[in-house]
């Protein structure tokens, strides 16, 4: 016949002298696509898809008053969260030592930040290619490529001032807005977006729900999904124990022998002979206590997006 | 940072190892639970319950740090990096001391 069909247009849609073909749609009258507003792509061409937001556990470890101790639990679960496959960093923001740097087997020009605050954010890895970032003399937004890397972040807050700490950081570790299909949709569809405007009507701000799709309707979620505040069982009761952070659930966990009145706790870890420099978990993987940290781990991630009720 | 460290350091101030003392100084303060300062003739010392742990006394351009109970281990300290190991024997004798408590326990 002599016809060529442009490659790519639609299988026989248009012949090379520009003619419709015959037996298209197009021919006669206009195609469903063309008059239907549930056809999304016939809205202006979107924006690229941007990649799926990671959900990532972060976690903030309130410290106790020996920094060994909220060291040793920061870098024993970061050790098993990894062990667990996430990739986990480690945020140390208490200037107090030993640091988790220092129990995860960082060199001490790394984990003492050259004894100096070296300008400009530097992720340092300890065993099992653990991320771990001290100081505080570097941007938020560098910190925030950081977490958006990461499946698992530990915050290490100081005993002062645990809020004000993570109001600081939060908008670096608050989640990237999660974007459902319905509101892909709304953005490409007037119905879908007339929709979506109605649905949201009324909407609450639940513990779960991370959603926000425009900056006046974000509900203002916490930026870290559960804080860890470590006790020492034979310490004195920490006067702010139950101070906890706002909307944020408490865990209390127990460190090394009960005292004669047991506390409530969360969880308690047996007492254990720390190793002069290195984690449990890194050298001992088998010895109870790092089994209770990686309990704590998979408890944590299986928790993972719903909350949870406060243990202090 | 205590009067009295404050007031030690800024009388050396002058001297060419002042900086590095100032950082390491606040290092070691910033381990916690707390060291002792006490400031004497033989310069600063850091102190827990059971006895002095660190020991520095400061030459012109280095300072000396010794460590343990009988200040059995010395640091001269010129740059950064002998100050960072000085500061990671001393949190290893920290974690050390810390091992033997929770042993005896």
């Amino acid at each position: 016949m002599g016809r060529a069909v442009i490659e790519g247009a639609g299988r026989g849609e248009v012949a090379y002298d520009g003619q419709p073909e015959p037996r298209s749609p197009r021919s006669g009258t206009r195609r469903l696509r063309d008059i239907s507003h549930l056809y999304l792509s016939n809205r202006p061409a979107p924006a690229p898809p941007t990649a799926a937001a990671r959900r990532c556990l972060r976690i903030a470890v309130l410290a106790s008053g020996d920094a060994l101790v909220d060291s040793e639990v920061c870098a024993n679960l970061a050790i098993q969260m990894t062990r667990l496959g996430r990739k986990t960093i480690v945020l140390d923001a208490d200037p107090a030592l030993p640091n988790p740097g220092f129990r995860l087997g960082l060199h001490p020009l790394a984990y003492l930040n050259g004894l100096g605050d070296a300008p400009g954010l530097r992720v340092e890895r300890g065993v099992l290619g653990i991320g771990v970032v001290n100081g505080t003399a570097w941007a938020l937004a560098e910190l925030d490529a950081v977490v958006r890397a990461a499946d698992a972040v530990l915050v290490r807050l100081p005993m002062q001032e645990a809020q004000s700490e993570l109001q600081r950081l939060a908008p670096a570790l608050a989640l990237p807005p999660a974007v459902t299909t319905m509101e892909r949709a709304a953005t490409q569809s007037p119905m879908f977006e007339a929709w979506m405007k109605t649905a949201r009507r009324g909407d609450r701000l639940r513990p779960a729900a991370r959603v926000a799709t425009t900056p006046e309707l974000a509900p203002q979620v916490p930026a870290v999904d559960v804080a860890i505040r470590v006790f020492k069982g034979d310490a004195q009761p920490a006067a702010a124990l139950s101070g906890g952070l706002d909307s944020v659930p408490v865990h209390g966990l127990e460190w090394g022998p009960s005292s004669a009145t047991p506390r409530p706790a969360w969880a308690r870890v047996p007492a254990y002979a720390l190793h002069p420099q290195l984690a449990l978990a890194a050298i001992e993987p088998d010895h109870p206590a790092a089994r209770v940290f990686e309990s704590l781990a998979q408890a944590l991630l299986a928790g993972l997006g719903r909350g949870g009720a406060a243990h202090v | 940072m205590s009067e009295a460290v404050a007031l030690y350091l800024d009388e050396i101030q002058d001297l060419e190892c002042a900086p590095l003392l100032a950082r390491f100084v606040r290092r070691v303060l910033a381990i916690t639970p707390g060291l002792e300062p006490e400031v004497g003739a033989f310069g600063l010392r850091f102190r827990d319950a059971l006895g002095v742990v660190c020991e520095i006394s400061v030459f012109g351009a280095l300072f000396l740090v010794r460590l343990g109970r009988e200040q059995a281990v010395e640091y001269r300290v010129r740059s950064a990096a002998t100050a960072c190991e000085a500061l990671d024997a001393l949190l290893r004798q920290h974690g050390f001391e810390a091992t033997r408590r929770a042993a005896a326990v």
